[in-house]
């Protein structure tokens, strides 16, 4: 079940949250565990209702988990809690690992001389990466001491199994829920709250991303049939997919945080405007911050991190980012993708000699001022990390390296285009061009800029008020947009 | 104001919008409840536009289903059935086509209300948006087969005294093409059409084939003709006629005689009752009037031997007129019926707009001329001209035929590409030569030939049971047949030497029997 579906947003929504709502109302006196349970089986539901049966592997994946939580601090011993952290990571890695990778690694050990294996065709559970490191978030943080293993198993499946994070994030660490799992309210303001995030998050998945999606799909389907497009169709190819993977994924995070906040939750933010970047390394301080950080406390440090010399950290980051992009995907493309951004934050690390400092990187002097020279760096520095970026999405979206090869051909001029590219011509509507154009200019923080500025000048509540007008035309129009993509005509309209 | 009063306006804004879209996203489930319990209609119905012309999903059957599956039965069930759900999508229409003339699912809008249509990228059913911008591309073996079509039915149909008509009607897409929105319209490309025109240069089949797109295209940008509806893909009134006109003028290069019914745009009240003979527009339809045509009844050979072609029971038209004129049969598809008929109205009745000249007219839908059916056509009358009618989109779908009648239209092609052989010839030296034997007259009975019908001179008799493919043929009393056969290296002075056919039943024969020789070199062509 996808949230931008008209069956989502008009039957499994409603019943949830009234029910949620109504099961928190009346269990304000005696804690959260009914409506943390009802979330859990809904959860659970919502999970069967796309994978059928696969709802065995996630239940299987909580209980695993818990028990060995509970397991680990059974025992003050640290030989026993770390014999038994290494069991559960290396469980959970093979239970990802079998579903994940196997058909992705026995394929390419099939590229060796004188190998042929059968290839496995596993189907891949829904949302396994994100759940599984989820999971072992967990047994890491109690093993750390980070935060106490949960007592009871209906408030450990919610917090795996809830729903709006569920299947595409953002990850959420179990100690930032933990407080909360137990008692927590929901008043208005931060049900009102949530559905302002939820609309913004559903406007940016249907009417943006959904339509630049479709020229992206448009070129990229011509790719793969060996076709080049014209090099202005190239171009609003690349644009159209920099913007829906964006697009695509913050508003999903969007409406899981906007859910979880009508369900009292604080799900951490994903992203930070991450096309303002003015380097890789800020890039991945704003975009899929849940993962970055994960990646950061479960990977990197424990590998040293930068303290063990520019070589060793060089080494982590170039691993840390193959295994990133592998996490994306079981395919060389995604393996190359995460190697394409680590060999870049390997070369800006070198370029800063190592140094961390935060006033380097923000191209800011000690004193603060800017001048035009640090003016012109940040706008090469934009520029670079764009580049950078988008070239990443071309290797990201690719199936093969012929169509890479084949994109950049045709970006740079040096393709011939096809006669079949003309249809894409049907692409390059005034709807497409809105969608873009405001994908490209709300990439950049204009509405907190616009919000402060305002703020200024009208009060707090008209603005406040503005923002909810705004917010209900955005998710009127992302409905009438919902429910138009379940319009199917037959060809002999009236005859 | 204080901070009290202003947190509370604050929050009273927050219940607000938190209650309205509850309600907003409950309301759904609420109108289906009602509806289901009350009667209530759930859906405004504020804009009365296009419908879907299709059934609804049904609710699933879940014990005839995978578990797996139940989630995309149901969500397919209500994406059908959702309360509101004409009005949405009639809005978010207004909004995506009206305003942003943006393509929806296969529909591209165009100015002035008109509809384009795409295919689906990959599989090309009706992509007549496609095909404007030049994105359809024959494959090399697509303008083989097309040749080949083409070339064998024009030649076999010549054999057996008919005149072959190939008409590729155009399609709204190539010819109202001002009404596209830019940039499509700034991007036109190289058409289906275009290339059949290129392929068909150097071809024998060259003046069978009519492609009149770019003349309709020329007459519909200057405002003269309104070809196509804007909203579906059938032709209006005029563009009907406009379309049998081009026919009748191809007809008239073999047959002068023949003319048209006029067109009259202040019709008398006679032609709309039918009491006077001619033509004019009567809301969707070609009104077509004749007092002196009648219907052939249903019980007649032609239309019951046609009967299990295809299911649908409007399925052909049959109207002769007193004084006789040509037989003309022809095989279209519903973008040249439905001007005239509806198949809404079952089986109806049709006029055409041919005028003197033409004395028979039987049709059939969505039937391809092969030599099977042009065999069994031309058993039960004299036919004087076959046309057949593709939409110009579906140039895409080379023809399909059964191994048989591909292999005789592979023949009758290689013997319209090939060079006559004369008299003195001095042998073919290892080229292939094709025979093409025209039976005049032949025996009653229904007997099917075979090689050894066929006998050659005395000398040869090896050489064509060796190396000859001599095609099946059913005959028909009185009729003419054409018969192909190739045969390797045909020896010198064979040409014109006592070749006939002898049938072993000895009261069967043929009374006239034509041979005609002609080199088949590929290179030739």
């Amino acid at each position: 079940m996808v949230f931008s579906t008209i069956f989502f947003l008009t039957v499994f929504f409603p019943l949830f949250f009234l029910t949620a709502w109504t099961l928190g109302a009346l269990s304000e006196r005696t804690g959260r565990l009914p409506t943390n349970l009802f979330i859990l089986l809904a959860s659970l539901g919502f999970y069967f209702w796309g994978e059928g049966l696969g709802v065995c592997w996630l239940a299987g994946s909580v209980v695993f988990n818990f028990l060995a939580a509970r397991i680990m601090v059974s025992r003050a011993s640290d030989a026993w809690r770390k014999t038994v952290l290494g069991l559960a990571l290396a469980a959970n890695l093979a239970f990802l690992g079998v579903f994940k990778y196997a058909g992705f690694a026995v394929s390419s050990l099939n590229l060796l001389p004188g190998i042929s294996l059968p290839v496995p065709e596993i189907a891949l559970p829904l949302g396994i990466s994100f759940y599984t490191f989820q999971a072992m978030s967990y047994v890491v943080d109690v093993y750390r001491g980070d935060v106490a293993p949960s007592r009871n198993i209906i408030d450990f499946g919610c917090y795996v199994t809830m729903f709006p994070q569920l299947v595409a994030g953002p990850i959420v660490r179990y100690r930032d829920i933990a407080e909360r799992m137990p008692r927590r309210s929901v008043g208005m303001e931060r049900t009102a709250s949530g559905f302002r995030r939820f609309l913004c998050g559903l406007a940016k998945k249907v009417l943006v991303a959904n339509t630049v999606g479709s020229t992206a799909d448009a070129v990229w389907r011509l790719l793969a049939d060996g076709h080049a497009p014209p090099p202005s169709m190239a171009w609003a190819g690349a644009l159209a997919y920099t913007l829906q993977i964006y697009y695509d994924f913050s508003g999903y995070s969007d409406m899981a945080i906007g859910m979880g906040r009508m369900l009292g939750f604080d799900f951490p933010e994903n992203f930070e405007h991450p096309y303002c970047s003015r380097s890789v390394r800020e890039f991945w301080r704003r975009w899929h911050l849940s993962l970055s950080t994960w990646f950061r406390d479960y990977l990197y440090i424990p590998l040293g991190g930068n303290r063990r010399g520019l070589a060793r950290t060089c080494l982590n980051s170039m691993a840390v980012f193959a295994l990133c992009g592998l996490w994306h995907g079981a395919g060389g493309m995604f393996l190359c993708w995460g190697l394409w951004h680590g060999m870049f934050l390997m070369i800006e690390r070198l370029v800063r000699g190592g140094k961390t400092s935060t006033a380097a990187s923000s191209g800011r002097a000690a004193d603060g001022r800017a001048t035009a020279s640090r003016l012109s760096r940040a706008v090469l520095g934009h520029l670079y990390t764009a580049a950078v970026v988008v070239f990443g999405w071309i290797l990201f979206r690719s199936e093969n390296f012929a169509e890479t090869g084949l994109m950049l051909r045709s970006m740079a001029g040096l393709a011939e285009p096809s006669a079949e590219s003309g249809a894409l011509w049907l692409e390059l509507s005034p709807l497409f061009m809105t969608a873009a154009g405001a994908g490209l200019l709300f990439a950049y923080p204009v509405v907190p800029c616009l919000r402060m500025f305002l703020a200024r000048h009208v009060g707090g509540n008209v603005l406040y008020a503005a923002e909810n007008v705004a917010l209900s035309a955005l998710g009127l129009a992302s409905i009438l947009f919902v429910a138009g993509s379940t319009y199917n005509p037959f060809l002999y309209f009236r005859f | 104001m204080n901070s009290w009063k202003s947190r509370k306006i604050r929050a009273g804004l927050s219940v607000f919008f938190a209650a309205l879209w509850t309600a907003a996203s409950a309301s759904f489930l609420v109108a289906r409840a009602a509806h289901h319990r009350l009667g209530i209609p759930r859906d405004l119905h504020v804009f009365d536009l296009h419908k879907e012309n299709r059934a609804p999903a049904p609710f699933p059957d879940f014990r005839a289903l995978k578990p797996k599956d139940w989630g995309d039965a149901a969500e397919a069930w209500y994406g059908d059935s959702f309360a509101f759900r004409d009005t949405l999508i009639d809005c978010g229409g207004r909004v995506v086509q009206d305003f942003f003339h943006a393509p929806r699912g296969r529909i591209v809008p165009g100015r002035d209300g008109f509809l384009f249509r795409r295919g689906d990228f990959g599989t090309y059913d009706w992509p007549e948006a496609e095909d404007y911008l030049g994105a359809l591309r024959f494959r090399p073996e697509d303008r083989a087969a097309w040749l080949e079509f083409l070339e064998g039915t024009r030649e076999y149909c010549d054999a057996v005294g008919v005149q072959y008509i190939e008409l590729i009607a155009p399609v709204k897409g190539t010819v109202q093409t001002a009404s596209y929105y830019a940039p499509a319209r700034n991007h036109p490309g190289k058409t289906l059409a275009m290339q059949m025109r290129e392929l068909l240069e150097d071809s024998p089949a060259k003046d069978a084939v009519l492609l009149p797109t770019d003349t309709f295209a020329a007459e519909a940008a200057r405002g003269v003709i309104l070809f196509q509806r804007g909203e579906d893909h059938h032709y209006s009134p005029v563009g009907q006629y406009r379309v049998y006109e081009t026919i009748a003028e191809a007809i008239r290069a073999r047959h002068p005689e023949v003319e048209m019914l006029p067109f009259e745009t202040n019709p008398s009240p006679d032609l709309l009752e039918g009491n006077a003979a001619g033509c004019c527009a009567r809301g969707l339809r070609l009104h077509v009037a004749n007092p002196a045509e009648r219907d052939i009844s249903a019980e007649d050979p032609f239309a019951s031997t046609f009967q299990r072609k295809t299911v649908y029971p409007y399925r052909h038209v049959c109207t002769v007129r007193d004084g006789g004129g040509l037989t003309v049969v022809m095989a279209h598809d519903s973008m040249m019926r439905f001007t005239l008929t509806s198949w809404k109205e079952g089986e109806g009745t049709s006029r055409f707009p041919f005028g003197a000249g033409v004395g028979t007219v039987r049709t059939l839908m969505y039937s391809r001329l092969d030599p099977d059916f042009i065999d069994t056509a031309t058993k039960h009358g004299d036919i004087d001209v076959l046309v057949e009618q593709i939409a110009e989109s579906k140039l895409s779908f080379v023809p399909e035929l059964s191994p048989e009648c591909a292999g005789k239209l592979r023949a009758a092609a290689r013997f319209s590409r090939g060079t006559d052989l004369k008299a003195d010839f001095r042998g073919t030296a290892g080229r292939r030569v094709v025979v093409r034997a025209v039976m005049d007259d032949v025996f009653p009975g229904g007997v099917p030939c075979a090689p050894d019908d066929f006998s050659m001179p005395r000398e040869e008799l090896s050489l064509l049971f060796g190396g000859a493919e001599v095609g099946r043929s059913h005959t028909y009393p009185g009729k003419r047949r054409a018969v192909y056969f190739e045969v390797d290296d045909l020896p010198a002075a064979s040409v014109g030497a006592e070749w006939s056919v002898r049938f072993s039943n000895p009261e069967i024969k043929p009374d006239r029997v034509s041979f005609a020789f002609r080199l088949c070199d590929e290179s030739s062509k």
